[in-house]
């Protein structure tokens, strides 16, 4: 393995953040070796390493997207595993998570564990596959949750993403089955009904103007069967999409510091 | 002026008073036992109609001819449209025989504007989906104007599904450059979404109840526009009779209007559902321009036609 070090960055986080650190702490030197941090402070001459100068720039932990289309299998005209990869890496995300409603779909621990070793042998950037909640995204039987959870794949995200997973009683069933593993599921949170076929924009004074057939927005969704579906289940792991990032509320540099808890 | 006519948003009070203006002088020669000028002789117009339209394609091929102007009508039936071709090629085909005008009818919203981006001739919204039909606007305009004079202060009154009128959404625009008061009056479901915001922000005002606006601000035009039969299945209201009973200008509405306001003007853009939003006693009155409005049509059309493509040479003060 290679050594790097990285010269003056500016690291965006310095150890946990308590009421006395700062956003940003000193800049420093990072002795990177067999991609492990080594060493970090004032480093002198290091010889036989590769040198990147930093100076004046931040250093960020990698990226995490949590929600990433590859379309790998069956769409591959549009994305590949490779190519998304590839985008990742170049935004700075060094983990992605793949949603499963590829064809096939990602409902089974052998389609999970295709998505997890391609992204292995592409090699740029950590791929984890997101598991289907319901067989073929069809919203009425459970996929194999558990047995994509035990694969190699480890699958803990869940999402039927690009459909809503309408039935109430199948979202319920769903969250409770998971619990044992400590899976959380990512709710595609969309009513059809509510909109025609040709819906294509947020509804609102802009679509009215455009003549565009809107999807409805989240208030006058209010009482749909999936915002019940959500707001109707008690506790069990259910995360939202939307729920804001603990630690980034503590940011004083952060765009939305102080939002919501 | 705009190369362009997209968006009735596109066009300045000054473009407006233009047009009228020329247009005056079409219907002139639209009077005439010989109705032809030589203005657009040797240029090529195409009316390509995505979407079925008897009465805009003839307007606008009457315009054409009358102005000498080479004039072909493509409809997306038997064309290579129905034979999966997508509208940019199409659009790229016409391109390349140079063309000087592409009158555009379709079925989705800002095509048009789309198409506009793909070619050299200037293009001409003959209306797109549910968005705008600007030269319904300028006609509707035109027909105001010529009974009413200067439409600053007037009211006007725009009742029906306006949801999906591309009718409305021009003339609220046109009608605001022209200093008028526009009320549009539909039930909840026929109101386009974020009608509140867009209304306080363009400043005309919507109303769900007809009879207060025709008791308290009696319009000096009302404007009714049709409702397709297929809202219904859509659920957007129960029945027909309850529409006309809620919506409908109906005998004792109009006896309403015009014992408040006699000069009243009745307008619908066609076709009209006889029965349905208009009655036949409202269609056929005196103070109905219905017909005027489909006159006018041609020789705003005309004007159209001349300002987007030699007006510039003539008038000067139009930039291309
Ligand atoms: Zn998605």
């Amino acid at each position: 393995m290679t050594t790097l070090l990285i010269r003056g960055a500016t690291p965006f986080w310095s150890g946990e953040p308590t009421a006395d650190t700062t956003v940003c702490g000193q800049a420093t030197d990072i002795l990177i070796r067999d991609g492990l941090i080594a060493e970090t402070g004032t480093l002198g001459d290091v010889r036989g390493v590769e040198v990147l100068d930093a100076d004046g720039l931040l250093l960020l932990p990698g990226f995490v997207d949590l929600h990433a289309h590859l379309r790998q299998p069956g769409r591959e005209d549009a994305e590949t595993i490779a190519s998304g990869s590839a985008a990742a890496a170049v935004g700075g995300f060094t983990a992605i998570l793949a949603m499963a409603n590829t064809t096939p779909p990602t409902d089974t621990a052998e389609n999970a564990e295709y998505v997890l070793d391609e992204g292995r042998r592409v090699g740029l950037v950590d791929v984890q596959p997101i598991g289907a909640v319901t067989k073929g995204l069809a919203g009425q039987e459970l996929a194999e949750l558990a047995l994509m959870a035990r694969s190699r794949a480890r699958v803990r995200v869940f999402s039927d993403d690009g459909h809503c997973v309408h039935d109430a009683r199948v979202m319920r069933r769903a969250l409770d089955y998971l619990r044992p593993f400590g899976g959380v599921i990512s709710q595609h949170a969309q009513d059809g009904d509510l909109a025609g076929p040709g819906a294509c924009a947020h509804e609102g004074e802009w679509s009215g103007r455009l003549g565009l057939p809107g999807w409805p927005t989240p208030r006058s969704r209010r009482s749909s069967p999936a915002m019940r579906s959500w707001r109707g289940i008690p506790d069990p792991g259910c995360t939202s999409p939307t729920s804001p990032p603990r630690r980034a509320s503590r940011s004083s540099a952060g765009p939305s510091s102080g939002g919501s808890p | 002026m705009t190369r362009h006519l997209i968006s009735s948003a596109d066009l300045t009070r000054d473009d407006v008073e233009a047009i009228l203006e020329t247009a005056a002088s079409m219907h002139d020669v639209q009077r005439r036992e010989v109705k032809k000028v030589p203005t657009l002789r040797g240029r090529t117009i195409i009316n390509f109609f995505f979407e079925d339209s008897t009465r805009t394609r003839s307007s606008f091929e009457i315009a054409g001819k009358w102005m000498s102007a080479d004039t072909i009508n493509l409809s997306a039936k038997g064309s290579s449209t129905s034979k999966g071709e997508s509208l940019r090629d199409s659009v790229a085909t016409i391109n390349a025989m140079a063309v000087d005008a592409l009158v555009i009818r379709h079925n989705q919203s800002g095509a048009c504007r789309q198409v506009a981006g793909w070619v050299g001739a200037s293009v001409i919204n003959a209306g797109d989906g549910t968005h705008e039909h600007p030269t319904q606007a300028l006609l509707d305009a035109y027909t105001m104007r010529a009974n009413l004079g200067d439409l600053t202060g007037r009211h006007v009154v725009i009742v029906g599904d306006l949801a999906h009128s591309r009718v409305f959404r021009s003339n609220v625009l046109t009608l605001a450059t022209l200093g008028a008061r526009v009320t549009v009056v539909a039930p909840p479901t026929l109101m386009p979404a974020g009608i509140a915001a867009w209304s306080a922000a363009d400043g005309f005002a919507t109303s769900w109840d007809l009879d207060a606006v025709l008791a308290d601000d009696p319009p000096d035009v009302l404007m009714m526009l049709r409702v397709q039969r297929e809202r219904m299945s859509g659920g957007y209201f129960p029945t027909p009779r309850e529409y006309t009973i809620g919506y409908g200008l109906t005998r004792p509405r109009l006896a309403a209007l015009l014992a408040a306001r006699p000069e009243a003007l009745i307008m619908h853009p066609g076709p009209m559902n006889r029965g349905l939003e208009i009655s036949a006693e409202a269609a056929d009155s005196p103070n109905s321009v219905i017909l005027d409005q489909v006159s006018a049509g041609v020789a705003v059309r005309m004007a159209v036609l001349y300002h987007l493509l030699v007006g510039e040479a003539t008038s000067g003060g139009y930039a291309a």
